[in-house]
């Protein structure tokens, strides 16, 4: 049976860790169990901007408002889901063992924008490339390469992406064939 | 039905998936910008499905390079080579796409002799180390090339649409003329509109 101290000390132990308590803190662990975020509209929201522009033309190629409607946010959606499948790989490739550089005095893990970074340093004609490009250029010759070995959990939420993929492309081809 | 809109400059930024290492970073536009010469009648709809189905290539380009990763990185394994693996990687996948020159690819053909396999040997081995997890990029390969499909066959669908509505419209025209034609032989008949 559990003593009066020990319900004390049950109770004083338990008040110690209620959590995060601050909205930064909240928001973090709201995230932990994140795999794409395809199903939390305020992380991947769908880009509308280019709704009105792809409407009109579904209009004039002759497609009725309501086919118009499907096919365009069909499109949309598609859009919504390749970006989360490029995050998802872009996030495995920058965890899979990259190479460290210095970076302002401190050893870090080369990052896919990095390697961005580099190549549009490399792209620019007669343009100085800094110790940092030289080190990341220097460790992309290295061998780190696209097809390092993609780990199985990446791989698993990927898959689950690509049902959302093969879903949105047969709702645009649906919608495309539409009377 | 209205005039189609003129092919517009497409801000690309949002559909071109990140060059990873060892790719070039022109290889998305360059492929965009190949298959809008496909295109009869280029439009915003069929620009956007045309940037949708670059990138399902380039992620079909992708998954094709993990899963020869995947093969190498089993065949370095087997061949225990685990000191200076990214170098031993590299000769390995230099010397299996032909591209090695001739002293790596004896170092790499003197190591897996030295574990009893020839190349091809140690890389069935390789394949059936990696099992599962290569059953699992062989389906993210499936289902990129069945999203291939579908944009495919969408483009085609959206292209033809105007030609569609003419023909229909065609029909519908040639329907009229001959109903017409009929009541003027016979004044008895009548054709609504």
């Amino acid at each position: 049976m559990t003593s009066e101290r020990q319900r004390k000390a049950n109770r004083r132990n338990g008040a110690k860790s209620l959590g995060p308590v601050s909205a930064e803190g909240k928001y973090r662990s709201s995230q932990n169990a994140r795999k794409h975020g395809l199903s939390s509209a305020d992380v991947l929201p769908i880009d509308h901007s280019l709704k009105p522009t792809l409407m009109a033309d579904a209009r004039a190629r002759g497609f009725d408002a309501l086919a118009a409607e499907e096919l365009v946010t069909s499109i949309l959606q598609h859009q919504r889901v390749c970006e989360a499948y490029s995050g998802i790989y872009e996030r495995d490739l920058n965890e899979r063992g990259a190479p460290n550089v210095v970076d302002g005095g401190r050893v870090r893990r080369l990052t896919v924008d990095d390697l961005v970074r580099v190549w549009e340093l490399s792209n620019k004609a007669g343009s100085r490339i800094s110790p940092l490009g030289q080190q990341l250029l220097a460790a992309m010759d290295a061998g780190y390469q696209v097809g390092d070995v993609l780990t199985d959990t990446t791989v698993k939420t990927l898959r689950g992406l690509e049902r959302h993929l093969q879903r949105s492309a047969a709702r645009i081809a649906k919608a495309a064939m539409a009377d | 039905m209205t005039h189609i809109e003129p092919a517009p400059t497409l801000d690309l930024s949002s559909f071109r998936p990140a060059p990873m290492p060892g790719e070039s970073p022109g290889a998305f536009d360059a492929l965009y910008s190949q298959l809008c010469l496909e295109l009869i009648n280029p439009s915003p709809l069929t620009q956007i499905l045309t940037a949708q189905l670059a990138a399902a290539i380039i992620w079909h380009q992708r998954h094709q390079k993990d899963k020869q990763a995947l093969i190498i990185n089993n065949m370095v394994d087997s061949a225990n080579e685990y000191y200076a693996r990214d170098i031993w990687r590299r000769a390995f996948l230099d010397t299996v796409e032909g591209r090695a020159d001739s002293d790596t690819k004896a170092s790499v053909e003197d190591i897996v002799a030295s574990k009893g396999y020839t190349l091809e040997s140690l890389a069935s081995h390789a394949t059936a180390i990696a099992g599962r997890q290569l059953v699992g990029i062989e389906n993210l390969i499936d289902r990129q090339f069945k999203t291939i499909r579908q944009l495919q066959k969408s483009i085609a669908e959206v292209e033809a649409k105007p030609l569609i509505m003419k023909r229909l419209a065609l029909q519908v025209e040639q329907l009229t003329r001959d109903a017409q034609a009929l009541t003027h032989d016979d004044p008895k008949l009548e054709v609504a509109g």
